[in-house]
């Protein structure tokens, strides 16, 4: 009987070691592979449809700025995006009403309520603002970034139900690709398991830390996405922006609405 | 205007705001400008120097309903003036009123506008030469109202471009006019093409009308790289009215051949400067040796020169701005009133007779929610330079205005 026992206890204190290796060499050993340029390729593209699925959409957003946690402001928009990096952001605010962005590539037109006419604006003078309008228009990092892997890393998360866990993560190093990014390098970590971004460290030209994003997961046609995202801005501290993602609908408009000469035209958009 | 009918309509408007606000879409805007001018003895009035004080406002309201577009503005000027003498006077402008929606022939789809609408194709900061149907003053520091032409255009949207065909008529202003401005009211046709190559936008233009018997006109704009802007236009007319100088009289002539050119850059970094650099000349202004003339000989009918288009012919404009985030870049400043401050000043120079204006605005953000937004402005405006220029022989040494504007 003992002779069993001692058996049993052996074959525990093995599965017991070989577990504990386990979990060592993934905490340990697993980040000395980095992940090769495909693999890296792959999760920025798996992680962009948690944010957009669809080549062509509208999306609905609401930005709230806070100051010292108090709701200072609030902006709503809808940004009407296609394939080459198209979009066209109609700010729906009656403050804003009539007011319209247009992004081909890197150009860009912005008009003003009850303007005639667009006017055309550098990347630089997009960036400017208390709240990018790149922030609410871009919602892919593949077009406009070339990620390189860092490493593996263990994040404490939060989720909506203010539930703490521990969350192993793959950190990306986003570069800049296009004159038009918002950013010139992100930080990007994201959920090793199933890809969904965590959370990002977006940087300007000059190395300075702009702002901390974090990504809040929900459904949307009952699938994992991410419905709002919260910026805190590194440098003024007592302010963060959150962006509530309202809807997100496949949907082509005309071409004619991605034209600058029509931009002054077009009043409503007709579905 | 009587006065009663005019607070009527403005009260009428407002409350269409309340009972009709989801068949129209409404945008308002107004202002309430104090301004204070010193008047300066000058060449051309020995007589003319002192300072006087109004209060001038506007309301302002877009109104869209279906395919139509009103802008309407009930003008108050003078509402206060510190001269007695002047009698305070409202106007309610009708900017523009036009029809504007799309038809189809054969397999083409055409935008069809008609009414009074603003054309506004001119491209520039300090001027714009493609302005060609209606001039308005640039940056102006007080209150403008901006009309439009009377207008029937067919366009045409191709890819990356429009073609435009279009008649327009410029005499249904319904503000008061120089005579200069009279005499130039015009009705024409013309055929103009909007195109992209590349990142460079384009724009090329022929119109003849029975003022200026035919002209050409073109523009460029590029974005060189992240932070730098360049933009450029030209015109050609066959035809110009100036005033011409006669032995001490002025009178309004025709003339053979006038050109307008315009050249600028534009500078922004990720702080929130922006900086514009222009040059630009229009030959149909006085030369410098025409305003040496009217200036030695002082008399004064020869200020009807400043009513040109241009004052003169050879212009240097810079202009600088700071984005209000852009205070946030310092800590002294971060979290301080100043993050609603904007901040920007216009220098014109005239590098032939070394004349200066020179104008600032300081902005502030008052007030910004969803719905509502106002502002208070300081602007003021300086003309000086050399003792000889045009612009420091004009009847004004110096305006200073503090705006209240808002839109809702």
């Amino acid at each position: 009987m003992f002779k069993s026992i001692n058996k049993i206890a052996g074959n525990k204190a093995i599965t017991f070691i070989a577990l504990m290796l386990y979990t060592l060499s993934n905490s340990v050993f697993a980040n000395t592979i980095p992940l090769s340029q495909e693999q890296v390729d792959k999760l920025i593209k798996n992680a962009d449809n948690y944010r957009l699925d669809n080549a062509s959409a509208k999306i609905v957003s609401k930005v709230t700025l806070y100051k010292n946690n108090l709701q200072d402001k609030t902006r709503s928009y809808s940004v009407y995006t296609r394939e080459n990096r198209e979009s066209l952001v109609v700010f729906d605010s009656p403050i804003e009403a009539g007011q319209k962005m247009l992004m081909l590539g890197d150009n860009y037109w912005l008009l003003m309520p009850k303007s005639r006419r667009p006017i055309r604006i550098t990347p630089m003078q997009k960036l400017l603002g208390e709240a990018s309008i790149g922030d609410i228009s871009t919602l892919t990092w593949s077009e406009d970034y070339q990620g390189e892997w860092l490493k593996e890393e263990q994040l404490t998360v939060t989720n909506s139900s203010g539930i703490q866990a521990l969350v192993t993560t793959q950190q990306l190093l986003l570069k800049a690709k296009t004159k038009g990014a918002s950013y010139f390098t992100i930080k990007l970590w994201l959920d090793k398991k199933s890809g969904f971004p965590i959370k990002a460290d977006l940087y300007l030209q000059s190395g300075k830390l702009a702002k901390q994003a974090l990504f809040i997961k929900g459904k949307r046609d009952q699938q994992d996405k991410v419905v709002s995202m919260r910026l805190d801005d590194s440098i003024q501290k007592n302010q963060h922006t959150v962006i509530d993602y309202k809807s997100i609908t496949p949907m082509q408009i005309d071409d004619k609405y991605y034209n600058p000469a029509y931009l002054s035209r077009s009043k409503n958009i007709s579905l | 205007m009587n006065n009663k009918k005019v607070c009527l309509f403005a009260i009428t408007l407002y409350f269409t705001n309340f009972c009709f606000a989801s068949e129209f879409d409404l945008k308002w805007d107004w202002i309430v400008s104090t301004q204070t001018s010193s008047t300066q003895k000058n060449t051309f009035n020995s007589l003319n120097e002192g300072q006087q004080q109004s209060i001038n406002g506007v309301l302002d309201v877009e109104i869209n309903y279906g395919e139509l577009t009103g802008s309407f503005a009930l003008k108050g000027n003078d509402i206060y003036h510190s001269d007695n003498n002047q009698k305070s006077e409202a106007e309610f402008i009708i900017s523009e009123l036009f029809w504007l929606d799309s038809i189809s022939i054969a397999q083409y789809e055409l935008d069809l506008q008609f009414g009074k609408s603003r054309i506004d194709w001119g491209v520039g900061y300090g001027y714009r030469p493609l302005d060609i149907f209606s001039t308005y003053r640039r940056n102006p520091v007080g209150i403008q109202i901006e009309e439009g032409v009377g207008v029937a255009a067919l366009s045409y949207f191709d890819l990356l471009g429009e073609w435009t065909f279009i008649y327009t008529n410029s005499t249904l202003n319904n503000q008061k006019s120089s005579n200069i401005e009279e005499e130039n009211e015009q009705q024409g046709l013309g055929i103009r093409r909007y195109g992209m190559i590349n990142n460079t936008e384009y724009q090329s233009l022929i119109y003849y009308d029975d003022v200026r018997r035919g002209l050409i006109a073109g523009s460029l704009v590029t974005v060189i790289d992240n932070a730098w802007e360049f933009h450029g236009s030209a015109v050609y007319q066959q035809r110009f009215l100036s005033y011409q100088q006669g032995e001490y009289t002025l009178e309004i002539k025709e003339q053979n051949g006038a050109y307008q050119a315009l050249l600028g850059l534009t500078w922004t970094d990720i702080l929130g400067n922006t900086l514009i650099a222009e040059y630009w000349y229009d030959s149909r202004a006085w030369d410098r040796q025409t305003w040496d003339k009217a200036i030695n000989e002082g008399s004064p009918v020869y200020q009807q020169g400043y009513l040109h288009r241009n004052i003169v012919q050879h212009n240097i404009m810079l202009h600088w701005q700071l984005d209000s985030s852009a205070w946030q870049n310092w800590q002294w400043s971060q979290g301080s009133l100043l993050d609603k401050l904007t901040p920007s000043i216009d220098l014109l120079y005239s590098p032939a007779d070394n004349g200066l204006i020179a104008t600032q605005w300081l902005s502030y953000l008052l007030n910004d929610s969803a719905d509502s937004q106002s502002e208070l402005q300081l602007a003021a405006r300086f003309f000086t330079g050399k003792a000889e220029s045009a612009y420091a022989n004009l009847p004004e040494k110096h305006t200073i205005l503090l705006n209240f504007k808002g839109r809702f």
